[in-house]
Parts: C-alpha cells; sequence; structure tokens
C-alpha cells in the first residue's frame, strides 16, 4: 500500500478552561471543581492522497478548524497523530509547539483578519519562502509577482496594503501567500464563506485551476454543502468532533446513510425547490462541554432507539451504504 | 390594491461623505402585501441594510432620506414627528438585525425585555404582560419558554437568541417586519427551522416581511416576490418563480449561474468578472456595465426599470431579448 501523503491517526484535541477567580475561591472553600473541558475533536482518523481533494463539514463548533489547525501544526493534538508521508509535522515542544514542516499551509477563516494590515501584501507574500529560504531576497520581488500572478491579481499592486483589496482579493493574497511556500497540501478553512456569491465563484474557479495546473492536495473545510460537493472528491461530515460518514462526494450527495447527513442535505435550501420545502432538524446543536452519551446525535435523531443513548457507534462501512459510517442502524440496528 | 401594507417609492437615502456623497439607496420602489414575504438580494454594499434602516427611519448622520415617499398600513411617515414614528417601531412595524445582540441587552433577562417592550405599548399589568412573553417564545418555537424567562441572553444559543429576537418582533403583531440577514451567521438546520417559522406566521397571522438576504436559495424556498439590488438601485424585481426561472437581467443571472449546486460537479463555474462596484465612482449610466457581458454603447445612459412579462427589469438589453 502507498503512504498517503497526509495522515491522521485518532487525534483528539480538549481544550481545558481553568475556573475564573470566583470559582476557583468557591472550590477553596469546598465547592465543586469548575474547570471546564471542551471536546473539540475527539478519535479522527483520516488520511488524503496526493492529489486528493477532500471536503470537511459540519455545523459551528463541530471541531472543523481545529482539525485544521492540527493538520497545519499549529495545535499539537491532545491525543493521536498527525504525519505527512508518514513523518509527523509538529511536536509538542515546552508550553508550545515546534513545527518540524512547512509543508502544509493553511489558509485562515477570515481574510480581514488573516492579513497583517500594516505589511504591504508583496512582504506579506515574500516572509515565509525568504525566511526558509526557498528563495533569496533578491529573488523575492520576482517571485512574489509571479504568485500573485498565479492567483489571478495584478502583479503591479503588490506595493499595495491589505485594506486596498477587495474581500475576494484579500483571500486571493492569502491563497498566494500560502502557494508561495510550495506546500505539497493546502488546509483552506472556509476560504469563500465571507464573500459575495460572485465573488466566491472566482474564488473557486482559482481552486480549481490551481488544482489541476500544480495537482494540489487539499483539505478543504465549509459548512457550505454545495461548495464541498463542487471541489471535492471525498467528504467527511462532523458532528460534536467525531467523523459521523466518509465517502466518495457522489455517492454522498445521492443516498446519504448516517440520519445528520440526511437531515443536513435537507436541511440546505435549495434554488427551484419550491416555496416552502423547508425540512428542518429538531433541536439544538449540543455543547461540546457536555457532548450527549452513546451517539452524540441521539437527541435530535428521528431513529433514535434505546441502543443510541448508550453505546457509541463505530465508523465502519455497512451493507450498501455510500462509504464508512457511524450509526447503530447500519451495524445490527438500534435496539428498538 | 387594499392589503398593500407597505409601499417604498422612489427613496433616496444619500451619505455626505467627506469624499462626496454616496447614494447608497437611489431610486427604490416596491411594495408588500398582507402575509407576504419580498426577498431583498444583492451584493454586499448594494444598499440592502440601508433600504431597511429608511423604512424605519433609523439612518443617522451623515446619512439622509433625500427623496421618496414610504406608506405604512395607510400612514405616510413623512408626515410624522420623531415621537409618533417611535410609537409606530414595534407596534406597526419592526426589525430583526444581522446580530439579535442588537435587539437583546446582554445584562438583563430575557422575560424583563419583553415584558418592557410590550409595556412600552400596551398598558398592562407585568402579569399578563409575561403571559404574553411566554407565548410568544412558544410562537417561535422555542422550548420551555416559561423557563427561558428567566434566561439571560448569554444562557442561550446564537439560534435561540435569534428567535427570542423575532419573538420580540413579533409581540404586538406588527403590519410588517423588516429581517436584515437573520439567518446568516446561523447553522443551515437552525435556519430551516427559523425559515419554517417565519413562513408559518406570514401565512397564519399575515404579518408582512422583506427578508433581506445575499442567499438566492433562501429567497427561492422562502419569498413570494424579490427584488434584486445593485449599487443603490433595484435591478429585477418581480414574483420569485418568475424571476428565479428566467433570470432577465443579466446581473441576476451572473448570480444563479455562480451558485455551484447550478453547476456541474468539478466544472469552472460561471462567475461576473471584475469587483463589487465602489458608490464612490459609479460609472455613468448602468452601473453594472464594467462587468456585464452584453453592455453596449447605449448602456452609458441609465435604463429605466420597465416591465418585460410579469417582472420589472432596468436593463437596456434584457436576457431573452435579441441584442443589436
Ligand atoms: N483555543 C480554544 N480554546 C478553547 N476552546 C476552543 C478553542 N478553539 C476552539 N474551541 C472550541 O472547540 C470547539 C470546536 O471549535 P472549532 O473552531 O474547531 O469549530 P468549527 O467547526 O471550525 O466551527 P465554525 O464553523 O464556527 O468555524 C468549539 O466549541 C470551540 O468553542
Ligand atoms: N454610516 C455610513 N457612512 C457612510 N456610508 C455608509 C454608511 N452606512 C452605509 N454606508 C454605505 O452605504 C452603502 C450601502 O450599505 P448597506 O449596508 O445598505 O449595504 P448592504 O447591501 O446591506 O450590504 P451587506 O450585504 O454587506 O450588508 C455601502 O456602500 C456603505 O458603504
Ligand atoms: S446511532 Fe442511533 S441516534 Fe445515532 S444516528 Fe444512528 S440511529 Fe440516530
Ligand atoms: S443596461 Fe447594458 S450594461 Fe446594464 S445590465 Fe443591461 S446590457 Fe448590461
Ligand atoms: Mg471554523
Ligand atoms: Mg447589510
Amino acid at each position: 500500500m502507498i503512504t498517503p501523503l497526509l495522515s491522521i491517526t485518532d487525534v483528539s484535541k480538549r481544550f481545558v478552561t481553568p475556573p475564573n477567580m470566583g470559582d476557583r475561591i468557591a472550590q477553596a472553600l469546598g465547592g465543586p471543581d469548575r474547570t471546564r473541558t471542551v471536546h473539540a475533536v475527539t478519535d479522527v482518523s483520516l488520511s488524503v492522497a496526493r492529489g486528493e481533494v477532500v471536503g470537511l463539514v459540519g455545523e459551528s463548533g463541530c471541531g472543523k478548524s481545529t482539525l485544521g489547525r492540527m493538520v497545519s501544526g499549529i495545535y499539537a493534538p491532545s491525543a493521536g497523530s498527525v504525519a505527512i508521508d508518514g513523518k509527523p509535522i509538529a511536536e509538542p515542544a515546552g508550553k508550545g509547539i515546534r513545527k518540524l514542516t512547512t509543508r502544509v499551509q493553511m489558509v485562515h477563516q477570515d481574510p480581514f483578519s488573516s492579513l497583517d494590515p500594516r505589511m504591504r501584501v508583496a512582504d506579506t507574500v515574500a516572509e515565509g519562502p525568504v525566511y526558509h529560504k526557498l528563495v533569496s531576497a533578491a529573488e523575492a520581488d520576482g517571485y512574489v509577482a509571479d504568485m500573485l500572478s498565479r492567483v489571478g491579481l495584478d502583479p503591479s499592486t503588490r506595493r499595495r496594503f491589505p485594506h486596498q483589496f477587495s474581500g475576494g482579493q484579500r483571500q486571493r493574497v492569502a491563497i498566494a501567500r500560502a502557494l508561495a511556500m510550495r506546500p505539497d497540501l493546502l488546509v483552506l478553512d472556509e476560504p469563500v464563506a465571507s464573500l459575495d456569491v460572485s465573488i466566491q465563484a472566482q474564488v473557486l474557479n482559482l481552486f480549481l485551476d490551481l488544482r489541476q495546473d500544480l495537482g494540489l492536495t487539499a483539505l478543504f473545510i465549509s459548512h457550505d454543502l454545495g461548495v464541498v460537493r463542487h471541489v471535492s472528491d471525498r467528504v467527511a461530515i462532523m458532528y460534536l468532533g467525531r467523523i459521523v460518514e466518509l465517502a466518495d462526494t457522489v455517492p454522498l450527495f445521492d443516498r446519504p446513510a448516517h440520519p445528520y447527513t440526511r437531515a443536513l442535505l435537507d436541511s440546505v435550501p435549495k434554488l427551484g425547490a419550491g416555496r416552502g420545502a423547508f425540512s428542518a432538524v429538531a433541536g439544538e446543536i449540543p455543547s461540546p462541554l457536555n457532548p450527549p452519551p452513546g451517539c452524540a446525535f441521539h437527541p435530535r435523531c428521528p431513529f433514535a432507539g434505546p441502543r443510541c443513548a448508550s453505546e457509541r457507534p463505530l465508523l465502519k462501512p455497512g451493507a450498501d451504504t455510500p462509504g464508512i459510517v457511524a450509526c447503530h442502524l447500519y451495524d445490527g440496528g438500534t435496539g428498538a | 390594491m387594499s392589503d398593500v401594507v407597505l409601499s417604498v417609492q422612489e427613496l433616496q437615502t444619500h451619505f455626505f461623505t467627506r469624499n462626496g456623497v454616496l447614494k447608497a439607496v437611489d431610486g427604490v420602489s416596491f411594495s408588500v402585501r398582507k402575509g407576504r414575504i419580498l426577498g431583498l438580494v444583492g451584493e454586499s454594499g448594494s444598499g440592502k441594510s440601508v433600504t431597511g434602516y429608511s423604512i424605519l427611519r433609523l439612518v443617522d448622520a451623515p446619512g439622509k432620506i433625500v427623496g421618496g415617499r414610504i406608506v405604512l398600513n395607510g400612514t405616510d411617515l413623512a408626515a410624522l414627528d420623531g415621537e409618533a414614528m417611535r410609537r409606530m417601531r414595534g407596534a406597526v412595524v419592526s426589525m430583526i438585525f444581522q446580530d439579535p445582540m442588537m435587539t437583546l441587552n446582554p445584562v438583563l433577562r430575557i422575560g424583563t425585555q419583553m415584558v418592557a417592550a410590550i409595556k412600552a405599548h400596551d398598558r398592562v399589568s407585568t402579569a399578563l404582560a409575561r403571559e404574553r412573553a411566554r407565548d410568544a417564545l412558544a410562537l417561535v418555537g422555542i422550548p420551555a419558554p416559561a423557563e427561558r424567562l428567566d434566561a439571560y441572553p448569554h444562557h442561550l444559543s446564537g439560534g435561540m437568541r435569534q428567535r427570542v429576537a423575532i419573538a420580540i418582533a413579533l409581540l404586538h403583531q406588527p403590519a410588517v417586519i423588516i429581517a436584515d440577514e437573520p439567518t446568516t451567521a446561523l447553522d443551515v438546520s437552525i435556519q430551516s427551522q427559523i425559515l419554517a417559522e417565519v413562513r408559518r406566521l406570514a401565512d397564519q397571522m399575515g404579518t408582512a416581511f422583506v427578508w433581506v438576504t445575499h442567499d438566492l436559495a433562501v429567497v427561492s424556498s422562502l419569498a413570494d416576490d424579490v427584488a434584486v439590488m445593485y449599487a443603490g438601485r433595484i435591478v429585477e424585481s418581480g414574483a420569485t418563480e418568475a424571476v428565479l426561472a428566467h433570470p432577465r437581467h443579466p446581473y441576476t443571472a451572473g448570480l444563479m449561474a455562480s451558485v455551484p449546486s447550478q453547476a456541474e460537479r468539478g466544472a469552472r463555474l460561471a462567475q461576473i468578472g471584475g469587483s463589487t462596484p465602489s458608490l464612490g465612482a459609479l460609472p455613468e449610466g448602468c452601473a453594472f456595465r464594467p462587468r456585464c457581458p452584453r453592455a453596449t454603447e447605449i448602456c452609458r445612459m441609465m435604463p429605466p426599470l420597465a416591465p418585460i412579462g410579469d417582472t420589472m427589469v432596468r436593463c437596456h438589453h434584457p436576457i431573452g431579448e435579441a441584442r443589436p
């Protein structure tokens, strides 16, 4: 078997928020321990082959960005490992984390805050490659011009500051900055979420072009199912920190197996579906501070049975499912 | 027509800035009937929010309503003084914002805020007001509404807070609710719950809505009618089905074509070239001209909003008609 480019193995990330001053005093006086633990990502395994684009979908707070940050070496996993070509991408160092590779680059969620407003875009794009000696300082200017034209920006704009660009142009600068590091893997975190529809199409086309020209491998994070369907080869659906379904894009959208995937697909308003065609998942998104036991989706699931509240379903292939799915319906029933 | 509850005619709202006059809304007209939902769509900066604020007369300096007429439930708003307008707000027209915390006070319990909002217009006992508040929460699908009255906003999720804001907007059964992208920041499963609720309120209580959004799919599933804005003007309007099935304005058509679900998977999307126009430097004539594939010389003159079939279109060369 060939080693995948990216292997994520049983990765978890917990954020521990220490109790506030009042709670600490109360605790010292015999009150309860108010340390809060957010289970942002739990036991996620996923591998991405060279040249593949995997979409990562799920509702706000389900852990998409956290997983993306672990893949980029920005966060150290609380458990499990992330490797590129079999080599770990980062290691915990003291209180922080030491990145071992520049081969993964991330484009962050918000193009308005991810670029340094006081730096000219030329310097923003050149900073990493010069520091890591991919290009010499003398070559940097030409290199930047090349990167900017690659993402469809006029190279003569490179002396400008971020605020002199529109949202779509800023997102192109962010992509150019990531590409300038010649990464093997791009992590794109909601690259078009903050853009107008007409500008969104420009950035998605840019991504499709780059993919064709450079054979990019990418983890594409989005909560927009239409966007993910358009650009991904495979899609992973996350719910409350875990992958609940993973399959090739076309069969997944044609015949989703997990009740949450189905509900999510039904919730998306569709052009031309007609008026009043709402099919909502009942209930609230639960808190990752306190995930429900068993299957985390059971308080909202129309198919939940007794087994669902107590036993956690495993992610595995089922009969006639498009890929792997974590649901008792495909693994012996819900006990109802 | 007698059941028109909101009519906006030739509204102009301009901002008088140091760099000149920004015509954020420049001659916008539409009307909404009882129980109907008008979707107001358009690119960022096209004037959707300013239109909504203008209807509530909530535009602050350097902005000013400089022209047009707004008739709400038979009352010409220009005839009202500040106090009379305040009495209209909440009772006859109310607004839901993208951020529910524009409506909610973070340090007050939900019940306290709702009781105050009720008493602002009706002389009722606190006990009765609490009952009405609880019923309003139940109406927008909040489970255990009686208990939620004692909660603070930060105890609730984003979706729940937005429902509370909608419940507050509904308290006095206003004739019209202006909703400014109220579900944009919410997840699809929660958005879907709220849209279903809004459609039910329009159908069952006759509330009219102006629903501002940039999401055409939301318009398609929610709105009876749609108006598309570009650079401060309406460029196309009509019944939702008619406009979305046969967009006539090149901008509307471009918007529809750039939605990924409309395209073959993995294929390049039809994209509108160029970038969103800056109001400070609009081209002469049709504002869409620099981005428009159908533009000709005559487009240097502003096209009028004219009927084509059942829809109104502001374009010299609408789609479906031969281009000279
Ligand atoms: N640095 C942090 N400290 C504490 N909690 C965090 C931190 N980063 C994320 N979290 C929590 O972890 C959970 C997952 O967050 P994450 O940002 O990964 O979600 P997401 O899926 O990217 O959501 P969104 O779609 O809103 O961007 C959330 O409950 C969040 O509040
Ligand atoms: N207080 C203000 N001072 C100056 N210009 C303003 C002010 N408020 C709004 N504008 C301008 O008016 C125009 C219309 O803004 P508006 O907020 O209505 O856009 P919108 O269509 O709601 O956009 P979005 O989708 O981004 O919310 C914009 O060009 C904006 O810059
Ligand atoms: S395991 Fe049970 S609760 Fe979870 S998705 Fe499947 S049927 Fe629903
Ligand atoms: S008037 Fe001319 S430039 Fe404007 S949208 Fe129509 S064809 Fe295009
Ligand atoms: Mg995120
Ligand atoms: Mg707005």
